[in-house]
């Protein structure tokens, strides 16, 4: 993640010639999203729902356009095509789990906007009672946020320090600290129907910039995908492994098992994220929901497939050695893309990194405001206002707002600290929680009547215990060269991702918990199933009276 | 369902609730029906598109058999992959469109209270296809 070699200022692709369109496009940027901030936030309702949800009145396709932008975020726009260019088929492997995780959300999206829910809490509340979910549940999305806002605002503060050529560690804080600060005014005052409205102007600026490099690096050599590919092998770090499985340094050594795990996991914990259940449950209905989740589907189709074509373009055009040169993971591959396929000096390169550089701002302002947004949703929904005290909307709405900016100034304080070490473990963790302890909850409160309180409580309590012990444990934080401390020994846990045996474990708490105390009856699950199904109440009958 | 179980019905809004046993009969079977259609449709989803993929991942994770070249460059595994890249929004969207044929109907007959002999689709419900 860390960009080693950036501070000794080894690599400059943008160029001096290109510098100052990039400053004063992100000066643009800057000013034009606080001034879009400032219109929003004048006119926004006060009513929590209202910021939270839109009203639940967000249309199929206006929200299945948002949840297809929530899909383009620094990770998958950057690092994915990164992984593509550098490892080859094994970064086209995972770029397609950002695209299959939106299966799992397909079968789920109707299902929860029927509920009527839209935090974590108030999903776990659906089969358990009391304060001890909702505090799980918060304590879960920030578990999941916080490392992904840390990674995201690194990844940020690097690309930003990269594009306005100054590659030094004070410019890479400052930026990560811009960022932050920015994204923090966001989350505070946009809403979701804000932040929907940039994601929906971010899908087509970036499909179209990635199209136009793709297209730009075909050019080069001659219109022949062929080519091209062959020229992404030989400029490879090991050509004759490239387009074979097993490049991957991180998983080399951990067996086979550890990279079909790292799938699994990667494809649970990307579908749970709480920002996009938060999104699902902004629909109209849960039919809208699942309709927007289609039309999420097929643009994430097509940004998938650019991202691998832009990974493999970056590869044949600039080469691994000059991308690993800025970049140990190669995130700078889009950028080194665009500032490649035209020839230099040039006023159409200045213009292509200059739109590049706007949908990299974009994806951290838009990404990072959701996953702030939706920790801070939970705080203010299932901690501040069922403290058992009451809450006037107003006073619900400044808890939202303040959780918003500490939660982002946490994030950005840590993403500063730590921005020279390893991340790798953080990703791993944050994905593992969602997988292992929001994947089973959910299942089991939808389709499971014996599913109680106690069965919530330890797959979720166990789930996001063994999480943390398993990645403390793993070669993520120990005795692989990718390890945050490479050079001490206490990787006992076989696997990079901690998922692999907190998934399992997570679904088999659920289970003893729930077996060994009672359940709902028949009634009440049929209850809750009819509400899951219809997003309607129902009513026992004069039957159910006279039993 | 189980014949122990307390029939249920929605509340239409603003109007009185009715015991019918009639009415409750019917809509039991509505329920029955709209849950097996939505599992239908939902299974076919996953075994169309979890198998394909699972099995794609366990060969590159265990074998070496997506490493065979194709075409020039082309391996196997990446085929593989572009392939389950298209089948999957293919089957996305079928699945979309085989939900609001069969399933949307039934639901919207029980919100709305209103049930009727032949609900427009819950024929097609158990229909073969998507």
């Amino acid at each position: 993640m860390t960009l080693y070699v950036l501070s000794a200022g080894v690599l400059d692709p943008v160029g001096s010639a290109a510098r100052t369109p990039v400053i004063v496009a992100f000066l643009i940027f800057i000013g034009v999203s606080l001034l879009w901030l400032f219109t929003l936030a004048a006119g926004e309702e006060e009513s929590p729902e209202g910021l939270y949800l839109a009203d639940r009145s967000l249309s199929p396709t206006f929200n299945g356009v948002a949840m297809a932008g929530e899909q383009i975020s620094v990770l998958t726009l950057l690092q994915t095509a990164g992984g593509v260019a550098l490892i080859g088929y094994d970064g086209f492997t995972f770029a397609l789990d950002v695209l299959i995780a939106l299966g799992v959300l397909l079968l789920l999206a109707q299902r929860i906007r029927n509920s009527g829910r839209y935090t974590l809490g108030d999903l776990f509340s659906l089969r358990a009672s009391g304060r001890g979910p909702r505090i799980a549940a918060a304590v879960v999305t920030l578990a999941i946020t916080i490392p992904v806002l840390m990674v995201q605002l690194v990844a940020a503060g690097i690309s930003a320090a990269l594009l306005i050529g100054m590659p030094t560690d004070e410019a890479v804080v400052a930026c990560t600290l811009l960022m932050g600060c920015l994204v923090a005014c966001f989350a505070a005052l946009a809403g979701l129907r804000g932040t929907s409205f940039i994601h929906v102007a971010k899908v087509p600026i970036t499909l179209a910039t990635l199209t136009l490099v793709t297209l730009l690096a075909l050019r080069k050599f001659e219109w022949d995908p062929g080519s091209l590919l062959s020229a992404a092998v030989d400029r490879s770090v090991a050509p004759d492994r490239y387009l074979k499985p097993g490049l991957w340094l991180d998983t080399a050594g951990l067996g086979p098992l550890n990279a079909f795990g790292n799938h699994i996991v990667a494809i649970l914990g990307l579908a749970m994220m709480p920002h996009l259940i938060l999104r699902i449950a902004g629909s109209r209905s849960g039919r809208t929901a699942r309709r927007s989740t289609r039309t999420a589907v097929w643009l994430s189709g097509i940004f998938v497939l650019l991202l691998i074509t832009t990974g493999f373009s970056a590869a044949a055009v600039v080469g691994a050695a000059d991308l690993g040169a800025v970049d140990a993971s190669g995130q700078s591959a889009p950028i080194q893309l665009a500032s490649e396929v035209l020839g230099h000096g040039s006023t159409g390169r200045v213009v292509l990194i200059t739109v590049m550089a706007c949908v990299v701002f974009l994806a951290v302002l838009t990404t990072v405001t959701s996953v702030t947004f939706a920790a801070a949703v939970s705080l203010a929904h299932d901690v501040f206002a069922r403290d058992g005290r009451s809450r006037s909307d107003t006073q619900e709405v400044r808890a939202l707002r303040l959780a918003a900016v500490v939660v982002c100034g946490v994030a950005v304080s840590l993403a500063a600290a730590l921005y020279n070490y390893q991340a790798q473990f953080l990703i791993a963790f944050s994905m593992a929680v969602a997988a292992s302890c929001i994947f089973p909850a959910l299942i089991y409160s939808f389709f499971w009547r014996g599913f109680n309180r106690r069965g919530l409580l330890w797959s979720v309590s166990g789930g996001l215990l063994l999480c943390a012990v398993f990645t403390v444990f793993s070669p993520t934080v120990s005795g692989s060269p990718i390890a945050l401390w490479p050079e001490a020994r206490f990787d006992w846990y076989p696997f990079q991702s901690p998922g692999l045996g907190a998934v399992p474990a997570a679904f088999f708490l659920g289970w003893l918990g729930s077996v060994t105390s009672p359940g709902d009856s028949e009634t009440a699950f049929r209850r809750i199933e009819y509400r899951l199904l219809t997003g309607t109440e129902v009513r026992r009958q004069a039957s159910d009276a006279r039993r | 369902m189980p014949p122990h179980v307390p029939p249920i019905s929605p509340i239409p809004p603003g109007r009185p609730a009715a015991s019918d046993p009639a009415h409750d009969v019917v809509q039991l079977r509505h329920i029955g029906s709209l849950r097996e259609a939505t599992q239908r449709a939902q299974r076919a989803f996953l075994v169309v598109n979890a198998v394909p993929f699972v099995g794609g991942i366990a060969l590159s994770s265990f074998t070496d058999v997506p490493a065979l070249r194709v075409r020039g460059e082309l391996t196997l595994g990446m085929i593989w992959g572009i392939l389950q890249c298209g089948l999957f929004v293919v089957t996305a969207w079928l699945y979309e469109n085989r939900s609001a044929r069969s399933c949307d109907p039934l639901e919207r007959s029980l919100t709305s209270g209103e049930f009727h002999a032949e609900t427009p689709g819950a024929a097609r419900a158990t229909g073969p296809g998507w």
